[in-house]
């Protein structure tokens, strides 16, 4: 993803073959398999393997997976937004019902700004602010995610608010 | 857990329509990851972020 390569097409194969339902719905188009689409997609936009328009109709129709698979997140692995009192306006935190959970909704996050990534570029003027608005927003949401104890290296493990977790964090 | 942390943190720091202080903050957040546990690879992508946020180069995008 970070060379914008393609994943060796043996390691999808792979992936299919082992990806069984884990419980956070959308059970045949989990993230790791759109992870793999989007380097290929990626990949085809630097080689110049594919027109604008074909890349650009690929992204659209795989953040729609994205924003589905968002959609059809089980009510047990979605997490909740606060405002801690006393943390000054516009501080929010991030709990989670455990580590898991907060590292699949950071992946989502980081292929979603990726995807965008991809259509802004090609998109008609107009259109750019909706994605870009989108991308801030799901930056956000990854700094939110990952600032929920600051400053303290000696807190540092402790990076998301995990109910299950709640007496070893936010100390 | 930690380490799954630096690809998203790496995504947001080098995305160029983030405002500056939003990607300056991932950046230190590398940095906090790599000294506080030792994870050489944060360290080394939050100074090569940084480099290329100053000369405009970009890490992910080549």
């Amino acid at each position: 993803m970070q060379r914008a390569t393609a994943a060796p097409d043996d390691i999808l194969r792979m992936h299919q073959t082992l990806a069984s339902n884990s419980g956070w719905g959308n059970g045949d188009k989990p993230l790791g398999h759109l992870s793999f689409r989007l380097s290929r997609l990626r990949a085809a936009a630097t080689t110049g393997g594919a027109d604008t328009t074909e890349i650009l109709e690929t992204a659209i129709a795989m953040d729609r997976e994205l924003d589905a698979w968002a959609g059809n997140v089980p009510e047990n692995r979605k997490y909740t937004v606060t405002n801690p009192q006393g943390s000054g306006s516009g501080s929010q935190r991030h709990v989670y019902s455990s580590i898991w959970a907060a590292q699949t909704w950071n992946n989502y996050r980081t292929l979603r700004i990726l995807v965008r990534q991809l259509i802004v570029p090609r998109c008609k003027l107009g259109e750019r602010g909706t994605h870009v608005a989108l991308i801030r927003r799901l930056s956000g949401e990854v700094c939110v995610s990952a600032g929920c104890y600051q400053k303290s290296p000696s807190k540092y493990f402790a990076f998301f608010c995990c109910e299950g977790e709640g007496a070893n964090v936010c100390k | 857990m930690i380490m799954g942390l630096i690809w998203p943190l790496t995504v947001v720091a080098e995305e160029e329509l983030n405002a500056d202080e939003v990607r300056r903050w991932a950046i230190r957040e590398l940095r906090n990851i790599g000294s506080s546990i030792g994870h050489r690879q944060a360290r080394l992508i939050a100074d090569t972020v940084e480099e290329g946020m100053g000369s405009g180069t970009d890490v992910l995008r080549g």
